[in-house]
């Protein structure tokens, strides 16, 4: 990070210094319950992309008729569906679905939101007011809708895409992920909002320090002052935010899936799993409760980090 | 003065007041510097006092075109600085730096000493890195710090160490001028006199020239060669520190310098004090004419009809603006 500056080679023996990530690091370590949910998801996530090697190689689509909706017991642990297919190799790859459409949607909001409020905030009066109108514009939308319309229209784009790829003798194709890279881009379009709202507050309030100034009085130039001095700043609210954001996106994607808009099958993904589950409910508990309960304690542990990270990184409790 | 180092020609520094959420607009100008003439000569400290909210902070802030002025001029050696813009200023910023109040808001929490010095030091100058840390270090050793503390953060000094980090990155650039904007009112009176020692011991072996802006009188009186009283935007008396102080002219000094407690008890319990009624009125709307009359013990009409030129009674360089100075101090 920002705070590991080239060794100097200073006469005699030199003290290092704790920085604040390093003192954060100690106060997240006490937190017990943020641990576990960290562990936790990285438990997951290794077993979600680490898992499939281990499994034949369509084990999330091969359909086994005569074993339509079997019970958790010898070769299936946790059952199968209503199309025979193993309910485990199902929620493992349903987990890296949600979770790489959480993780990328909120990267995509955190680059968009950090740089949109950067800007705003840094350099205020006339631009920050355009920016932060333009914000609430789309805060005002309801997002829900927008999200759909943007499934329903933007569907088709992705095989023009190709047409118009083949027209020209290329054998590049997205269609095949056309639907993840929309939801990516959906997603990410409308949670960028808060992220640049809570990176403008923090800005602004910076921008008034002394430290600020003593920048702008040394003469550094503005790159410089936001990417060495502002942004490093505000990472702490920032860091606390996406955690808190990660398990959002993915209730989203789990929302959009259940209603047949998101991931579209076989590709599954948790909401699509807890959606199947759901219409057989009272034939087949398992279809539902296994992926309802992992998807629980996934955004539990996401937003247990996030309580956690928010306490150790607070500047109150901070020793400044 | 011909020989000025620093020259300040009738700087303005407003700010509009503006309403309305859509269409903005201008209600009123708050005047939080409106007219201020000053010269310094190279390696003089001249120590800028007043209350606050009269606009000490502001006039250092111009000065150094951390704030754009209204109108006026500034000029620093042969450089117009109100002139310069963009990459000019930017580089022009090598000689002049700026001292801040707060040592804990002053510095980048999240940055070492080594890498903020290292930082100034390379603001103007390319310094090969081999170099870095010994330049650092020296920095260091100038403003009475060990350089085996400069992998340390801001957050692991004392607020006196911390103001001693700040000076050595405003130091850092090889500045002529330095503008310290209440510098040690942050920090324990024991603190205090170690920074002002520091600091007058500094600007005396750099050839520094200070504006060292202050709302303590005492703390100014330590460390200027000349004092320059601030009331509402405006400079109401300046001459040479012990003058000052010891023969105020202008009412309003007299009263602030009467403010100073005295360590003598004896001395302190037959001390006079002159009591001013209410407070210093808005920079919104300033009064009329001379802006001290409401609160002065002797206004008279004419006070509210112009402000006051600059006079001197013995025809020297202490002078003061009221319009009845040789009445008054008789």
């Amino acid at each position: 990070m920002t705070d590991a500056p080239a060794k100097p080679d200073a006469p005699g023996t030199v003290e290092k210094g704790e920085s604040l990530w390093i003192g954060a690091w100690h106060r997240l370590r006490k937190n017990k319950m943020a641990l576990a949910g960290g562990a936790f998801i990285l438990l997951l996530t290794g077993l979600s992309f680490i898992g499939p090697f281990f499994l034949e190689h369509d084990y999330y689509t091969e359909t086994q008729l005569e074993d339509v909706l079997q019970s958790p017991g010898d070769p299936y642990p946790l059952g199968t569906d209503h199309l025979g297919r193993d309910q485990l190799g199902r929620i493992i790859k349903g987990g890296q679905i949600s979770l790489m459409v959480g993780l990328v949607a909120t990267l995509v909001s955190l680059t968009i939101g950090i740089g949109y409020g950067t800007i705003s905030g840094y350099f205020g009066g006339k631009v920050d007011s355009v920016m932060m109108r333009l914000v609430d514009i789309l805060y005002s939308l309801p997002f829900t809708i927008f999200v759909i319309l943007l499934m329903v229209f933007a569907k088709d784009l992705g095989d023009t895409i190709d047409a118009w790829f083949r027209a020209r003798g290329s054998d590049f194709s997205i269609s095949g992920q056309w639907n993840m890279l929309l939801l990516f881009v959906a997603i990410g379009a409308v949670e960028w909002l808060t992220m640049a709202r809570i990176v403008r507050g923090q800005v602004l309030s910076l921008r008034r320090q002394e430290f600020i100034e003593a920048c702008i009085s040394l003469g550094l130039p503005t790159r410089r002052i936001l990417f060495r001095h502002m942004i490093p700043n505000v990472l702490g609210p920032v860091i606390v935010y996406t955690t808190l954001t990660i398990p959002a996106v993915m209730l989203l994607e789990a929302f959009l899936s259940f209603l047949g808009l998101g991931v579209q099958p076989p590709t599954p993904s948790w909401g699509l799993l807890i959606k199947d589950g759901a219409d057989r409910m009272r034939e087949a508990w398992w279809m539902l409760v296994f992926p309802g309960v992992l998807f629980a304690t996934t955004l539990f542990s996401f937003n247990f980090v996030g309580d956690g990270l928010r306490d150790a990184l607070d500047p109150k409790t901070s020793k400044d | 003065m011909s020989d000025a180092y620093l020259q300040i020609d009738n700087l303005k520094t407003h700010f509009p007041v503006e309403k309305g959420i859509l269409f903005r607009k201008v209600t009123g100008t708050v005047k939080a510097v409106d007219g201020v003439s000053l010269s310094l000569a190279k390696g003089e400290v001249l120590g800028l006092v007043g209350e606050s909210g009269c606009g000490k902070s502001t006039l250092g802030s111009t000065v150094l075109q951390l704030i754009k002025p209204t109108a006026g001029t500034v000029t620093l050696g042969d450089r117009t600085l109100t002139d310069l813009d963009g990459k000019e200023l930017r580089s022009a910023r090598a000689d002049f730096q700026m001292i801040f109040q707060d040592p804990y808001a002053s510095l980048n929490p999240r940055m070492t000493v080594y890498s903020m010095l290292a930082e100034a030091i390379q603001a103007h100058r390319k310094t090969p890195k081999a170099e870095l840390a010994n330049a650092v270090g020296a920095l260091m050793e100038k403003v009475g710090l060990a350089a085996r503390f400069m992998r340390k953060y801001p957050h692991e000094f004392s607020g006196g160490q911390r103001q001693r980090i700040a000076i050595a990155r405003a130091l850092a650039v090889e500045p002529k001028l330095i503008i310290a904007d209440e510098p040690v009112s942050a920090l324990d009176v024991s603190i205090q006199a170690q920074i002002l020692n520091l600091l007058s011991d500094l600007t005396r072996e750099m050839e520094l020239t200070m504006v060292f802006i202050s709302h303590d009188l005492s703390v100014v009186k330590h460390i200027s060669d000349r004092i320059a009283v601030m009331y509402l935007g405006r400079i109401v008396e300046i001459g040479p520190a012990t003058k000052v102080f010891e023969h105020p002219q202008h009412p309003y000094t007299k009263a602030l310098c009467s403010a100073v407690p005295m360590p003598d008890p004896d001395s302190e319990s037959t001390r006079k004090r002159i009591l001013l009624p209410g407070d210093p009125p808005s920079p919104l709307n300033p009064p009329s004419g001379c802006t001290f009359h409401p609160r002065c013990p002797h206004a008279e009409e004419r006070c509210q009809a112009a402000w006051p030129s600059f006079e001197s009674l013995n025809n020297d360089t202490h002078q003061a603006a009221c319009v009845r100075l040789t009445e008054l101090n008789q």
